[in-house]
């Protein structure tokens, strides 16, 4: 397997070479989406309810907030939950589909902590679907991933469910809002 | 007739001449030999299966021999295993099950279609498919994304649309039975005889009890057992003398006693001591057990929020009813995913590398055999022929 071309982990993750199972999972765990329709559940405090309704709400848009990095790099701070292939290496963007695809309306979400603010932010990991495995830039981390049968903290699924087609392309990460601090 | 065309008769009749002086001669080989397995597998025999992460619906399974020392001697035959798909197999009716997903305009979707294939051990050919609703659970390959009954009639299939829900199939019949509803619960731990559990986000194991033609009959709830967020078990066990063993993320054994038609659980035990708590189960399937029980864990030191599905570079052996470690075992290569098969001298551990090649050794000592030199993209799960 070529991981210059499954995989695109460089800065931090690189650094980790004691951990190639990282970049092992990153290449080989399945990939990731999310969790269930408006899968805040207990215990998870920085979940908001219903993710996926903010996702879909123009009116929750966050404006401009400061987001530097690469989003190509599976370093990104928005990828700290993702399991896929980056949309940004596939024809998309961190936020949109490559051309011909169809965006999943079901997501998992993610808290990522963006090192530009300091802050916490809720990360929608929508899929886009409708054509075979993108195949750049698997990205895997697994920061509050959980196990599929509390789906909506689950990177394992295939979340190609409420499409037209069940094929999985690449998956984004679309900042929905800031999490709500920990209780 | 054209000259062309002459040519290409006067060729046919050399070629079939030839072939008639070759078997003249006796040397000729025959055509159409198709080669046929045993229909018993030897106990060590496994079958490897490719997810095929990068093409997802191009998925296999080989069957293949570990102790073999050769790629060619290895490779024994393979079944196509579309779409992620999950593997059960029973032993009476020496079959192989696959269930898989097909969609009608294949890399780009279309009308999905699930179904569970079925294929003979001696000729891996497809004897039957029964087509069951397309919800089956599509991400990772989990052990116990699908459960057989004690007496292999019966197929349970979990299903996540994200609805969550179990189908059963009835194998010997050859049909799709009923499907039940787990609301809140996921995937199926087949227990007694006609029974199964399933984990749910809370917690609890909810139980559903089956008739003896597989229809739904009644289901219970136990209270909350683990703590799904703080520290989940795996979606994996390892089962021995009636008892399933979950490892938990931050390093607990849950035991659950799946011999009756209800689970009871276990005092929860911890794998490592208090000052080396930062050892971990990781990997996607980090448990496997032996008959006499005996459980093999893989453990990484560096365990932390999010580590683990990293796999580690150790399997710690267990005494599952002392709760006591018998040794660790330092692998070749750092392992993803554990696996095993047969008994006796020659039960074996099957360990999934971070290279993606398949790593043999010896249990209980854990002695290196080889690597199998099976190609394959991403052979995330091992099923053992025993």
């Amino acid at each position: 397997m070529n991981s210059d071309r499954h995989s695109h982990t460089g800065g931090v993750v690189d650094r980790l070479t004691e951990r190639f199972s990282r970049s092992v999972a990153s290449r080989t765990s399945r990939r990731g989406l999310l969790g269930w329709l408006g899968g805040a559940v207990a215990g998870g405090a920085l979940f908001p309810l219903l993710p996926v309704a903010r996702a879909t709400d123009p009116s929750q848009a966050t404006g401009s907030i400061a987001d530097g990095g690469d989003s190509t790099s599976c370093d990104y701070w928005r990828y700290c939950a993702i399991d896929g292939f980056l949309c940004s290496c596939c024809g998309g963007t961190v936020n949109s589909c490559p051309p011909g695809t169809e965006q999943s309306p079901v997501t998992w979400i993610g808290s990522c902590l963006n090192p530009e603010d300091g802050k916490k932010y809720i990360i929608s990991y929508n899929d886009c679907c409708g054509k075979s495995g993108c195949g750049s830039c698997l990205c895997n981390r697994n920061e509050g991933d959980r196990p599929m049968y509390l789906p909506s903290k689950s990177n394992d699924l295939n979340w190609c469910l409420g499409t037209s087609s069940a094929i999985y392309n690449c998956s984004t990460a679309i900042i929905t809002g800031l999490a709500l601090p920990e209780s | 007739m054209k000259p062309s065309t002459m040519a290409s008769a006067l060729l046919m009749l050399v070629l079939v001449a030839s072939i008639t002086t070759a078997h003249a001669d006796g040397i000729a080989e025959p055509m159409g030999v198709i080669q046929q397995l045993p229909a018993t597998y030897p106990d060590h025999w496994m079958m490897i299966q490719d997810v095929s992460f990068f093409h997802m619906s191009e998925g296999e399974i080989v069957v293949v021999d570990p102790l073999a020392t050769t790629q060619p001697a290895q490779y024994k035959g393979m079944l196509t295993a579309s779409f992620m798909a999950a593997y059960q197999r029973s032993h009476s009716r020496r079959e192989h099950y696959v269930i898989e997903t097909f969609t009608a305009r294949g890399t780009r979707g279309g009308e999905r279609t699930d179904v569970v294939t079925i294929y003979d051990n001696a000729g891996l050919k497809v004897q039957d498919e029964i087509v069951i609703p397309a919800k089956r659970l599509n991400g990772m390959p989990k052990p116990i994304a699908t459960g057989l009954s004690a007496d292999e009639r019966l197929l349970m299939v979990y299903n996540f649309t994200p609805a969550q829900s179990v189908s059963i199939v009835d194998l010997e019949a050859r049909t799709f039975v009923d499907e039940v509803p787990t609301p809140g619960c996921g995937f199926v731990v087949p227990i007694g005889e006609r029974s199964f559990f399933s984990l749910c986000s809370n917690g609890s194991l909810r139980t559903t009890h089956l008739d003896h033609t597989g229809k739904p009959v009644s289901s219970e709830q136990t209270d909350k057992l683990f703590d799904a967020d703080v520290d989940p078990v795996f979606e994996a066990y390892g089962a021995s003398r009636g008892v399933a063993y979950f490892p938990t993320f931050q390093g607990r054994v849950l035991p659950v006693d799946i011999a009756g038609e209800s689970p009871v659980q276990g005092e929860p035990w911890w794998l490592t001591e208090a000052s080396e708590r930062s050892w971990r189960p990781a990997g996607i399937r980090p448990v496997i057990t032996d008959a006499d029980g005996v459980g093999y864990f893989l453990m990484q030191p560096d365990g932390a929020e999010g580590t683990h599905k990293d796999g580690g570079p150790e399997v710690w052996v267990f005494d599952l009813k002392k709760h006591q470690r018998m040794a660790r075992l330092v692998l070749k290569n750092r392992g993803l995913t554990l696996g095993t098969s047969g008994g006796g001298k020659s039960r074996l551990l099957a360990v999934t590398n971070t290279e993606m090649k398949v790593d043999i050794y010896r249990l209980p000592a854990g002695e290196f055999v080889q690597t199998l030199g099976i190609e394959a993209e991403t052979p995330l799960a091992v099923h053992g022929a025993n």
